[in-house]
């Protein structure tokens, strides 16, 4: 018999052998009869210029530097109540801010101020401005006799769980608008046809206390984009709601930017298994580090499965920063835009400062693992306790700083 | 699945009647589940491609022309679907999860415990998955489906000199596997 029909007899004994399995058959009716009588509706396309946001989580906090993830912003109530009578001057950044803010406190660099709105008998202090071109934060305070609430609204219980102020609490604080130069900061959907571009992350934190909030701003990157961005100075208004007041709370605040700060525009790319990592900038100042990555596959053929939703696979890579000692910087947030067509994913990452200029420092990039294999869910966790990162050698950067 | 005709249920398909859904479902998911395991080197993905394939039926049907026979439709539906869920599948697991897994996990053509199989039975299917997957598709489709070489370069849309040399390169691979120089004692017998 000829190999042919050897492999025609064989082949088909084979294909007599395998049957479909009674489940299989059963689960993949199910799943098709979906479809049936309607046709498929059209997959929506990917917005354009999808923004999204990696919330900062306890992930990051990384005990043997001493810091308090602001981002998190939980602070015991304890403490909270101890300090509630401490008259908080250059307090707020000090006491509760990131290393950058607590440096900023320590150096100068940040302005104490005296603006302030009242209504119903509570009224809602500036006390503190930074700013340095990276972030502006401002430190309010409230003041409102009688009050019990908490006024960022969520705080740590004793027993180590968030508690969130219930609804009908009075004085906490529910909403912050923001305006430079009387432009709105904060995306607008007043008109949903026509949302105002998104400027950047408007994040509200705990200040420390139960009466004081930290105020960020991070100002969304756009490489490549003409758009208005942030003037070294400008007048700041806050808008800012709380609850159980009807009227709104409007403080301005002049706002300068106070620092020299070292920018490297290196274009470093690296490349590896279909992926494709730029650094687009690198902006050192005493009190933060910003690091602009694009993040695009690097064929055509990758680009398929890497632009899923909002950068799909790509949003899934985190980035640590490390010194030229080897010391990590602590992630304060994370902001980034997907776009479609190019298809490149734009990340603004915001990390501690370094403690002086450095001459040189390493991205290094790593995907966390989870469990069972899986590409997502929980984490899998080392020996002590911590998700296990896996490096991803041949993306990791070293920049030099001239 | 030799000669089905499917022109009685088209209309049917079309109009969205649940029994000549059943009907086709019915007709052609054994074909579809061997040739989806032939032709994938994970057994887990086999679901995943059925899936797709029926999807894919069931929203293109508008496009079938009932002059052509439908088991070539089908079957392009199918190596399509393999071929889109090996770009992703392939990608994904170099980068993802292969990082993601601290432990390599060998990919095997393990067979599931609902699949009884015959030695030889097995000893085909490595030899079939022993070939690169461009002299695989060839060979399925030749042997298992019994198409020409130029049927099967209507069905894969690539040259018919192409399917000529990777036939060739595969029966070349596969006369070096033990499986066929075995003398054939057994009676063959075809699938309808």
């Amino acid at each position: 018999m000829s190999i042919e029909e050897q492999m025609r007899h064989r082949l088909q004994q084979t294909a007599a052998d395998m049957k479909c399995p009674d489940d299989l058959y059963e689960r993949v009716w199910a799943s098709s009869g979906k479809h049936i009588p309607k046709r498929l509706s059209r997959k929506e396309a990917a917005r354009r210029g999808r923004i999204y946001r990696k919330p900062v989580v306890a992930l990051i906090v990384a005990a043997a530097l001493f810091l308090i993830v602001v981002a998190s912003g939980f602070v015991s109530p304890v403490m909270a109540k101890s300090l509630k009578s401490i008259p908080l001057v250059n307090g707020i950044f000090k006491l509760a801010g990131d290393l950058g803010l607590k440096t900023a406190a320590e150096k100068g660099l940040t302005e104490e101020v005296h603006y302030s709105d009242s209504h119903d008998g509570i009224t809602v202090n500036v006390k503190e401005v930074m700013y340095d071109g990276i972030r502006a934060v401002v430190a309010i305070q409230r003041e409102a006799p009688g009050t019990e609430s908490y006024f960022h609204g969520n705080y740590r219980g004793a027993d180590g769980t968030i508690v969130v102020e219930p609804e009908g609490t009075k004085a906490v604080l529910r909403n912050v608008k923001l305006y430079a130069n009387g432009e709105a900061l904060n995306q607008t959907l007043d008109d949903p046809a026509n949302p105002s571009p998104e400027r950047g992350a408007v994040t509200w934190v705990d200040g420390g206390n139960a009466d004081s909030v930290l105020i960020n701003f991070m100002e969304l990157s756009k490489p490549g984009q003409e758009l208005p961005k942030l003037p070294e100075s400008f007048g700041l208004t806050l808008e800012l709601t709380l609850s159980g007041v009807e009227e709104v709370y409007t403080i301005e605040v002049p706002v300068k930017k106070n620092t020299n700060n070292v920018v490297v525009s290196p274009e470093i790319s690296k490349e590896y298994d279909g992926i494709q990592i730029t650094l687009v900038k690198a902006e050192l100042s005493p009190i933060s580090t910003k690091i602009t990555l694009a993040a695009k596959a690097a064929d055509h053929e990758s680009a398929e499965y890497t632009g899923l939703g909002a950068g799909g696979e790509l949003s899934k890579i985190q980035y640590e920063l490390f010194d030229e000692q080897g010391q990590m910087l602590g992630q304060l947030s994370s902001q980034g835009e997907y776009r479609q067509k190019a298809p490149v994913l734009y990340q603004d990452l915001i990390y501690e400062p370094f403690a002086s200029t450095p001459r040189q420092f390493t991205i290094r990039p790593y995907l966390y693992v989870f469990k069972d294999g899986k590409a997502s869910g929980e984490f899998k966790l080392d020996e002590h306790g911590m998700p296990l990162k896996n490096y991803i050698k041949e993306l990791e950067m070293t920049v030099q700083v001239p | 699945m030799r000669e089905l005709d499917i022109t009685p249920w088209v209309e049917g398909l079309a109009a969205g009647d649940q029994e000549a859904f059943r009907r086709v479902y019915e007709a052609t998911v054994q074909d579809v589940y061997r040739t989806a395991t032939f032709l994938l080197g994970n057994p887990r993905d086999v679901e995943d491609v059925m899936n797709e394939v029926y999807m894919k039926l069931w929203t293109s049907i508008a496009g079938y022309d009932s002059n052509r026979p439908f088991r070539h439709w089908l079957h392009g539906i199918v190596v399509r679907q393999v071929q889109d869920w090996r770009r992703k599948t392939w990608r994904r697991f170099r980068l993802f999860e292969r990082k993601a897994m601290l432990e390599v996990e060998r990919v095997q053509m393990a067979p599931d415990t609902s699949i009884v199989l015959h030695e030889t039975s097995r000893e085909m299917l490595e030899a079939i998955q022993g070939l690169s997957y461009k002299l695989r598709v060839v060979v399925i489709l030749r042997y298992y489906h019994d198409y020409s070489l130029n049927e099967i370069a209507g069905i894969l849309d690539i040259p018919l000199g192409t399917v000529k040399s990777r036939h060739h390169l595969a029966l070349k691979a596969l006369r070096e596997h033990a499986v066929l120089l075995m003398d054939d004692k057994e009676e063959p017998y075809y699938v309808h």
